[in-house]
């Protein structure tokens, strides 16, 4: 985004909406309001009640966060409160959902439809598809003016449309109003659906999970301009998310859904620093932190709970850290009660108690995770990779020839030594999850040399290839795309051990250890993964991996599927299997405090190459190339305590194609402080203060702040 | 570490068999499709016991039509049409199961190599397939009877041969909707063969839509069938086929005919049990796996 206009104007948007946090809400009524909503589905197993009793008030002007896990009901209040849940098995919808006193569920569906889009509008998670790929991106925008002011003439609309497309930071906008949302990248059709969303003036702006689908760098674009929209219009945002650190940057008021019911709502500030149900306090300690260095996550245990089955009492109650043994949390639900100073609302019997389980997770009692240790560079590293290349052609037809070549990974070099892992970072599209499949030549390699344990994966035979493959597992993303689904979850962790060759009852006794290890319950082995939930399947899918004993595993994101709380569980059993059996982690991720959580070495990537490594303290410390620095500052942090005062300077534009990278340095295009040198000569990666970085200006750059630099 | 997880507890093995029964049961339809072709197979295989008379004996008036003695009456030689009813029945389930073992057997593996392994495989398994699509199937199976002349054996030759593109395509497209997916890559990962992978990991996988197809099929098989033997190409005249007795019920519409109903009717049942028995497969396979695709081709039928 090298327009300067919106870049100005976000950040003086920023500090702008710092300085009057909410102060103009206490006056008026609250412009959207949900009133013990009640959303109940009837399926196979029975009435399943997704909300259960949701009340919140959005007032103009404040930006109110509905924070939960998957499956608490946030997203689905507020696609019941506007008519827009059309499932055939919806069972009911009662409760009030008052948009400026009247009542949305009682509306008859015309009148509902006049005030959609005009009144209330929406932001949805994945805008390439809420998108109409056939029609023009300004028609749509036109449409949703023309359609609640026929008085509009078209031209009058192109103006209007333009102008909009402007302000959300859409370059060249008139000629972009002709074009169709495949000529967008996903950032931009972002931008798009908020352009549209804002068109009306809308007095309520409810935005679902609008960041989930973005990199970090686009992500941090798109939360600013939402706070220029919610100036702009003077509307509530309605912010759905599961991640705290976009609440903590974003958010004034903060609600938390678990369960199908809010458990507490306060303050930003107070949620974070005081939290006062148990539930959010658990959840602040299982994030991984970007601004402290690792300690042990503390996982909340066991599984979010099943809405079809929920007890009577306070749904957290058998997860929870303070009612064990408590029989009024496990036989009465808890009301919605304010603080003694008229704060915060919280569901708890004991909200005084909350606040203390913060102190406990801060406190140094817990051993560290990753103990650093010291004989790390002895012996041969289990993974060498050097200057691995994979480049796969682009053809325009079958039988034609190559017109381009896409340039995935791009001469990379690796080393991990055993009983450690190397973190690799990078945005969608840097190469990273190849580079993880190259190792296991589930790609082929284009160039470079590849030693899994010494042995040079490229060369392998069939054989010696099948050998290499038992030592090195995998670990994919998707727990719910990664097992074989028509094999029981024994049978697919039993597969390595078939291939083996090994004998029916010997596996078994086998599956049985991998099952314990992992923490699941052996009795469980004949089920069908269908029947698990996906942090449990990530469980099956580690064991799996383990029964061959591989002395390197490739973790290709294997928690960013998963809710925090369950995400801290399998991160602490990574790093209890790797402390038991010295097994060495190449973890892939573009989540940058999960890195800095595991891993020892970081590796940070773009577009196929590596512009900068070293120890995680010097990467996350000390970063000398400007990618890493505007990734570090893109990262929202979950901690609103100074976020006003906090450097958040979005990295502009999206990444190049990978067809036809920049000359050069491959960053320079994006880069805040690139200079002439950058275009001509790519800059080698060099030895600087203690890591590896591949900028011209790292040694200069070294106490410029990126602002600075400009 | 962290509590053992805990889903809901109770026999699963079972239990899963018994929830894709329910979702075949969720269509009344399908449920009498099954106890209808059950009662079929079970008379055909009581044949001897089942039958009145010899199918083949001649012992009563020509051309009789329904009575106490002989139920549905008696053909133009005099034997008993119920007997053989009956024993046609055999012809037609026999040619329906082997026809459907024919297609599925060679279309299946084709499918398979060629969705797995792609490239020149691909190319060459599909150009095969299109060239057997090239041929109406009705003319192909004419065309092949005539060659090998006519029995029970290359009957189902033929039929099952002109099902194998449909297998073939239903299977490669399954094929290549799971080929990328992450378990078929796992397993790869794991050190597995292609073999291995294709058999334990993609197969299963693909299964579902395949056997929705084998009723096609062998619904498609039972009218081809009489088709043929309708046409005198079937199994020869003096063993009793449901088509041969539409053939030489045509001759003596006028004087009986209540004789030609019967096979019709037969025929007709038997389609009807096997396209509900495929209808209620659909519902049980989609229940189990929503994202493999479910699409079924249907054999254009004589």
């Amino acid at each position: 985004m090298s327009g300067g206009a919106l870049d100005g104007a976000t950040r003086g948007g920023t500090v702008h909406s710092a300085l009057t946090p909410a102060a103009d809400r206490g006056a008026g009524q609250p412009v959207l309001s949900l009133r013990d909503l009640v959303v109940e589905f009837t399926t196979p197993a029975g009435v399943v009640r997704a909300v259960d009793g949701m009340s919140y008030d959005v007032f103009g002007g404040e930006t109110l966060s509905v924070v939960g896990e998957t499956g608490s009901g946030k997203s689905v209040s507020v696609l019941a409160a506007l008519g827009l849940l059309r499932t055939p098995n919806l069972r009911r919808v009662s409760g009030q959902a008052l948009l400026g006193g009247v009542d949305l569920l009682t509306l008859p569906e015309v009148e509902l439809r006049r005030r959609l889009g005009r009144d209330v509008a929406m932001i949805f998670q994945d805008a390439i598809s809420a998108l109409n790929p056939v029609q023009r991106v300004g028609h749509q925008i036109a449409e949703a003016l023309r359609v609640h002011d026929r008085a509009l003439t078209a031209a009058a609309a192109r103006v209007r449309v333009v102008e909009l497309l402007d302000m959300v930071g859409v370059p060249h906008a008139d000629a972009r109003y002709d074009q169709y949302p495949h000529q967008f990248s996903g950032g931009m059709c972002q931008r798009v659906m908020i352009a549209m969303a804002i068109a009306n003036r809308p007095k309520v702006l409810i935005a679902d999970e609008p960041t989930t689908a973005l990199d970090v760098s686009v992500q941090a674009q798109i939360l600013d301009l939402l706070r220029v929209a919610r100036e702009e219009t003077g509307a509530g945002v309605v912010l759905i998310t599961h991640d705290l650190g976009v609440v903590a940057e974003t958010a004034d008021r903060v609600s938390v859904t678990y369960g199908g019911r809010i458990v507490e709502s306060g303050e930003v500030t107070q949620i974070f620093t005081r939290p006062r149900h148990p539930y959010t306090a658990a959840l602040l300690g299982a994030l991984p932190r970007l601004d402290t260095a690792a300690r042990r996550l503390l996982p909340i245990p066991g599984q979010p709970p099943d809405p079809s089955e929920l007890p009577p009492g306070c749904a957290f109650a058998p997860r929870c850290p303070i009612s064990q043994g408590r029989s009024v949390c496990t036989e009465q639900r808890p009301e919605a009660r304010p603080g003694p100073d008229g704060a915060g609302v919280s569901a708890c019997h004991f909200p005084d108690e909350a606040a203390a389980l913060l102190t406990r997770a801060d406190s140094p009692g817990d051993t560290t995770a990753s103990v650093s240790g010291g004989d790390a560079a002895a012996g041969s590293p289990v993974l060498d990779v050097q200057q691995a290349v994979a480049r796969f052609p682009v053809r325009s037809g079958v039988l034609a020839r190559p017109s381009a070549w896409v340039h995935a990974v791009d001469g990379v070099s690796l080393r991990v030594p055993a009983g450690r892992t190397l973190g690799l970072v990078g945005e969608s599209g840097c190469g990273k999850t190849t580079l993880a499949r190259l190792v296991l030549r589930l790609v082929e390699p284009t160039g470079g040399r590849i030693l899994v344990d010494g042995r040079d994966v490229g060369a392998a035979g069939r054989s010696q290839l099948r050998q290499i493959r038992r030592s090195a597992q995998m670990v994919f993303q998707d727990p719910y795309a990664s097992l074989n689904p028509r094999l029981s979850v024994g049978d697919n962790v039993a597969e390595p051990l078939r291939l083996q060759g090994l004998p029916y009852a010997k596996r078994r006794s086998q599956v049985a250890d991998l099952f314990a290890r992992v923490g699941l319950r052996t009795e469980h082995a004949d089920r069908l993964p269908s029947e698990f939930s996906g942090g449990q399947r990530q469980r099956v899918a580690i064991a799996r991996a383990l029964a061959s004993r591989p002395g390197l595993l490739i973790l290709d994101e294997p928690v960013s599927a998963l809710d925090v709380s369950v995400q801290a569980q399998v991160l602490n059993l990574l790093a209890d299997l790797q402390r038991e059996s010295a097994m060495a982690y190449l973890f892939v991720s573009h989540d940058l405090a999960v890195i800095r959580q595991v891993a020892d070495e970081v590796a940070v990537m773009y577009l196929g190459r590596i512009v900068e490594s070293g120890s995680v303290r010097r990467v996350y410390d000390d970063p000398r190339h400007p990618y890493t620095r505007a990734l570090l500052a893109s990262v929202p942090v979950p901690d609103p305590v100074g976020r006003a005062d906090r450097r958040r300077v979005p990295l502009g534009g999206d990444v190049p194609s990978p067809v036809d990278p920049p000359s050069g340095c491959r960053f320079r295009t994006r880069c805040p402080i690139a200079v002439a040198i950058c275009a001509e000569k790519e800059p080698p990666l060099r030895l600087v203060a203690g890591g590896h970085t591949a900028c011209h200006l790292a040694d200069e750059t070294a106490d410029l702040t990126p602002e600075a630099a400009r | 570490m962290s509590a053992a997880p805990n889903p809901p507890t109770s026999a699963p093995a079972g239990r899963r068999r018994l929830a894709a029964l329910r979702r075949f049961a969720r269509s009344r339809s399908a449920v009498v499709g099954a106890a209808g072709l059950l009662l079929l197979v079970a008379v055909a295989l009581l044949a001897p016991l089942v039958a009145p008379f010899d199918p083949a004996a001649q012992d009563g008036e020509p051309l009789l039509g329904p009575s106490g003695a002989h139920l549905l009456g008696t053909d133009q030689l005099g034997r008993d049409i119920l007997s053989r009813l009956i024993y046609g029945a055999r012809a037609s389930l026999i040619a329906a199961a082997g026809a459907a073992a024919v297609g599925a057997g060679i279309g299946v593996p084709l499918g398979l190599l060629a969705g797995y392994l792609g490239r020149w495989v691909d190319a060459v398994a599909m150009r095969l397939v299109d060239l057997l699509l090239a041929v109406p199937g009705i003319l192909l199976a004419l065309v092949m009877i005539v060659v090998l002349g006519p029995g029970r054996f290359n009957l189902i030759l033929a039929i099952g041969i002109g099902a194998v593109p449909e297998f073939a395509r239903l299977t490669r497209v399954a094929t290549l909707g799971i080929r990328d997916r992450d378990f078929v890559l796992a397993a790869r990962g794991m050190g597995a063969s292609t073999p291995d992978t294709m058999l334990r990991t993609v197969l299963p996988n693909v299964l579902g839509p395949i056997v929705i197809q084998v009723v096609v099929t062998a619904s498609m098989a039972v009218v081809v069938e009489a088709g043929l033997a309708f046409l005198g190409l079937g199994t020869p005249p003096p063993a009793p086929s449901w088509g041969g007795m539409l053939q030489d019920a045509r001759s003596y519409l006028y004087q009986s005919p209540s004789y030609g109903l019967f096979p019709g009717l037969c025929l007709v049942a038997t389609v009807f049990c096997l396209d509900r028995i495929g209808r209620g497969l659909q519902l049980a396979v989609s229940g189990g796996s929503q994202h493999l695709g479910t699409r079924v081709t249907s054999g254009g039928a004589v």
